[in-house]
């Protein structure tokens, strides 16, 4: 066997965390010490925040797909496979095909993705008829076509179980489908309901108190507490035996991690990672991280968690590779614009201590974006993030917003007032 | 802060009325707010009110329903026959009415 002087960092997935992250690293990690490896099943790369327009026929699948290995620095190998499990004890990857691949760090950047099979019905012969989803690009555009060719009647716009990706995508989704349908002249012959495992629109208080309000007002009935057993035909049916029937079921479905996760022994009970939520070290491990969908960390998964979680993992991973402590602790910051219907979208930002507040969000050139309120602007700022995602975010370039969620601009609520009794 | 007067003790309880601290809790609390809202806890009850203890304990979060299946053995269905109390569960442990 040859002596291998290289160390080897090895990256399992190419979407927004994995892309991002060989992108800093690479001018960071001397050629002649580091060889990066990256393995990627998949030969497009998929722009999943534009998937929420495709149903309404505002994005087309080739402004959404651009080729894996053009957003892959020279300096990366680009391995088109998926893993079969990975031996921590020898750092060993194993890949479908059979062969092996060494690595001195590993990062698991494999997300986390749609699993209608693990709800009884809902993969059945009804999925892409009057059973759908958005959170694949075939399933986008069947949701398209049934869309199409709507008359009306009752539609419901479901979630099946937390954490999902995008976690507002269902609530703008319904947003959306209001507008939509007003739009057309319908809005009177589509019965919207809104059907949520928690117990309002959203997971943070104040947010879904605003956005509860925004359902409201727009004529859509929210059924909370509700979780799903199983989908009859033309029929959810929740386990304390709730039956909400529609004739066009919007589902997000369970959302899992990759199944070599588990085979590996590092997975949660829905295949994702177990890491430290502040450096992202994978439990038990001294070398394998997890960034992006793919870890479990108590905050929203979404791309804007991967990007500021790389920025805090790249200033860390160069301490730990020297052997040095990772001084750096990711906050949590989450970002994300949710789209409300007729060109105007809210923004909210927060992180693991802090829920989504109203107020305003610094940013330089376009001046400040409103939090939690419904502008145009918003809106805009949703639609230019897709070219800033292509062009500056997936490159690794530095984008004009802090990596640590700022308090400026925020508006604190209301205090409690100190002591409240109350006799039982 | 909210705090409720039970069994003559002071309980700290948030906006929805979720206890705040989980060494304010204890048995004889338990089984005051099951009797408030009309029930008499079983050996199935304490089973899984003792996993989503422990659990908590263990990893810091209150377990999801998902993981009261897989890990604490408790069948989703078995927590939804027993809905009214299904928050005692979930959301570590609540105060009825507290909302």
């Amino acid at each position: 066997m040859q002596t291998r002087y290289m160390r080897r960092l090895l990256v399992l997935g190419a979407g927004t965390a994995g892309t991002t992250v060989v992108n800093k690293l690479r001018p960071l990690l001397p050629r002649e010490e580091w060889e990066i490896t990256v393995v990627e099943p998949a030969a497009f790369h998929l722009y999943q925040p534009g998937l929420l327009f495709v149903p309404f026929g505002r994005y087309e699948p080739d402004q959404l797909l651009k080729p894996t290995s053009q957003f892959l620095p020279a300096g990366v190998t680009l391995i088109t496979e998926s893993v079969e499990r990975i031996d921590r004890e020898n750092n060993l990857v194993e890949l479908a095909g059979g062969a092996t691949l060494d690595y001195d760090q590993l990062v698991i950047a494999t997300g986390t993705h749609a699993r209608p099979d693990m709800t009884p019905g809902m993969a059945g012969p009804q999925l892409g008829h009057t059973v759908h989803e958005f959170y694949t690009l075939p399933g986008a555009l069947a949701l398209r076509k049934a869309l199409e060719a709507w008359e009306g009647g009752r539609l419901v716009v479901h979630l099946t179980e937390l954490p999902i990706k995008c976690p507002v995508a269902p609530l703008e989704f319904a947003f959306l489908a209001d507008d939509h349908f007003r739009r057309l002249g319908i809005r009177d012959r589509v019965e919207l309901t809104f059907a949520t495992p928690l117990s309002g629109a959203f997971t943070k208080p104040i947010a879904s108190e605003r956005l509860g309000d925004m359902l409201d007002q727009r004529g859509i009935i929210v059924e909370p507490d509700f979780y799903v057993e199983r989908v009859d035909e033309g029929a959810l049916v929740s386990y304390d035996e709730r039956v909400i029937p529609f004739d066009l079921l919007v589902t997000v479905p369970l959302n899992m991690g990759a199944e070599f996760v588990a085979r590996s022994g590092l997975a949660d009970e829905l295949n994702h990672v177990k890491v430290d939520p502040y450096t992202f070290l994978a439990d038990g491990c001294q070398n394998v991280f997890a960034l992006g969908d793919a870890a479990a960390l108590p905050i929203s998964k979404a791309g804007s968690v991967a990007h500021f979680a790389v920025e805090v993992f790249v200033e860390n991973f160069l301490e730990h590779i020297d052997g040095r402590p990772m001084k750096r602790e990711f906050d949590g910051h989450a970002n994300c614009f949710v789209e409300s219907g007729a060109g105007k979208a809210l923004l909210i930002d927060f992180n693991y201590d802090t829920e989504p507040l109203p107020g305003t969000y610094p940013l330089s050139v376009i001046g400040p974006l409103k939090l939690l309120k419904e502008t145009r602007l918003n809106h805009l700022g949703k639609l230019a993030f897709r070219p800033i995602y292509w062009h500056m975010l997936l490159p690794g370039r530095r984008l004009p917003v802090p990596t640590e969620m700022s308090m400026a601009g925020k508006e604190m609520p209301t205090p409690q007032p100190e002591r409240e009794d109350v006799t039982l | 802060m909210t705090v409720a007067l039970i069994q003559g003790r002071d309980i700290h309880v948030d906006a929805e009325g979720f206890l705040t601290d989980p060494g304010e809790w204890d048995e004889g609390l338990a089984e005051k707010l099951a009797t408030n809202i009309g029930i008499a806890l079983t050996e199935s009850h304490w089973s899984a009110i003792r996993f989503a203890r422990s659990d908590f304990e263990a990893t810091g979060e209150t377990p999801t329903l998902r993981r009261m299946a897989t890990a604490g053995g408790v069948p989703t269905k078995d927590i939804f026959a027993r809905a009214r109390w299904r928050c005692a569960v979930c959301r570590e442990h609540p105060f009825p009415g507290g909302r």
